[in-house]
């Protein structure tokens, strides 16, 4: 009896938000998810939770922004499990940093979490993905990159994650591998639970649904994409957001 | 009451043939055929109904007029609480093969339902699946860059998810089912 490879998927910064709910998403879409974080016992929380509804998963911690770290992690999935037929590039770090605090050391550490670890992680799954002609990424964008105050490095870093998922979907393609992103808008997150009640209604005056999303919303398009039922998109951009990328005039602060 | 999916127009392309049948067993909702856009609000049944809009095959096959799909986007755009999806070909991005006036339709549909999400975000969404303009005949080859070739399961697939539970935080947006074909376009970043 022959039997189907397992498929394994690892979702980076797994531990918490939308990295979580993705995790969760794909544990009962049948993968074996490895939950990636800086932290093993948020990782090791999540992968118990997919366990415990019945899935498969493992903590696996590494700092994605270190590509040795990462190369480790990808062996170890591969030794344990098999190669990564679904990778969710999704670790990040936000900030807001107007452009006179926009330092050398930010500056490095934004694009580093935010950009080079999407090189590391989609060299290494590509590796084994461009030879056996299967498999797909979602990297984690933001609309931010469309220009926000404060997002300078953010931006910029956001954008190299656009501009290499489509580059990547080109080159792919041939392989029958997908790469797409997904921007998620304002989604409920701790993140935004800290602001206040007000700061949070100033926000949403740009999104036309008038709400927040949740991080499942996010979860349910990294299914679809990751999905054969998306097996003719590559390259896109979706934005997850409400409708607040179409155009987000905010209330406009003093000029 | 079942959930209605109101489809327009009735005829599609050889490609798209089985496209309302699918997507209704999807979403588990039944089909009803408009004549026309301004069937719309005589045929709603109450019930948390949706829309999808095949912009294309309606001017391919001579059924309406790019000026007609003007004048049925204003109709929609007065349209209460009503989800929809409109199907366009990809030949607004610019193509060689695709008739000036017919790009303009698509064009023309897009930023319709983008300024639709916009100002009726609260109630309703409204999104585009944007098609290789093969699938209506129009050039004679995909040419995208996955070899697979988008059939009518793909576009299905992805009213689907933009109308279904999975696409509730989705509004305003261009979903590609083209294989990539877009990426070679400064439009669509």
């Amino acid at each position: 009896m022959s039997t189907e490879p397992t498929p394994v998927a690892l979702v980076t910064g797994g531990g918490a938000g939308i990295g979580a709910a993705i995790s969760r998403r794909l544990g009962s879409d049948g993968f074996h998810v490895f939950v990636n974080d800086l932290d093993l016992e948020r990782a090791q929380g999540v992968a118990d939770e997919i366990v415990a509804g019945g899935g498969a998963a493992s903590a696996v911690v590494a700092d994605v922004s270190d590509s040795a770290a990462v190369d480790a992690m990808f062996d170890r999935v591969e030794a344990e499990v098999g190669p990564v037929t679904a990778l969710v590039n999704n670790a990040g770090i936000g900030g807001n940093a107007a452009i006179r605090n926009v330092d050398d050391e930010y500056w490095t550490r934004v694009m580093s979490v935010d950009l080079d670890s999407v090189l590391y992680c989609s060299r290494r799954a590509l590796s084994v993905m461009r030879e056996s002609r299967h498999g797909s990424i979602v990297n984690i964008a933001s609309r931010a990159w469309l220009g926000w105050w404060g997002q300078s490095a953010y931006a910029a870093a956001k954008a190299g994650v656009v501009g290499m998922t489509r580059a990547l979907a080109v080159e792919m393609a041939s392989r029958n591998v997908r790469v797409n992103a997904i921007a998620p808008g304002l989604i409920d997150t701790a993140l935004l639970r800290n602001r206040s009640e007000e700061a949070l209604q100033r926000l949403l005056v740009s999104v036309p649904m008038a709400r927040l999303g949740s991080t499942e919303d996010i979860a349910a398009a990294a299914g679809f994409l990751l999905s054969d039922r998306a097996r003719a998109i590559t390259g896109q951009v979706l934005y997850v957001c409400g409708g607040k990328s179409v155009y987000a005039y905010p209330d406009w602060p003093d000029r | 009451m079942t959930t209605q999916l109101l489809t327009w127009p009735e005829r599609l392309p050889e490609s798209l043939d089985a496209l309302y049948a699918k997507a209704a067993e999807q979403l588990g909702a039944q089909v009803t055929p408009l004549a026309g856009l301004e069937e719309v609000s005589t045929r709603r049944s109450g019930e948390r109904d949706v829309l999808v809009a095949v912009i294309d095959a309606a001017l391919v096959s001579g059924q309406t007029t790019p000026a007609e799909v003007v004048s049925a986007l204003s109709i929609l755009a007065h349209e209460p609480d009503l989800d929809l999806v409109a199907i366009v070909s990809d030949g607004y991005i610019g193509s060689d093969a695709t008739d000036v006036g017919h790009s303009l339709a698509g064009a023309a549909t897009i930023s319709a339902l983008r300024s639709m999400a916009v100002r009726k975000g609260t109630t309703c969404r409204a999104n585009v699946v944007c098609v290789p303009e093969a699938m209506f005949g129009i050039a004679s080859t995909q040419r995208g860059p996955l070899a697979h070739t988008v059939d009518v399961d793909d576009v299905a697939a992805a009213v689907t998810f933009l109308l279904g539970s999975s696409g509730t935080y989705l509004n305003g947006q261009v979903l590609f089912v083209d294989g990539g074909r877009h990426l070679f376009s400064s439009m669509t970043a």
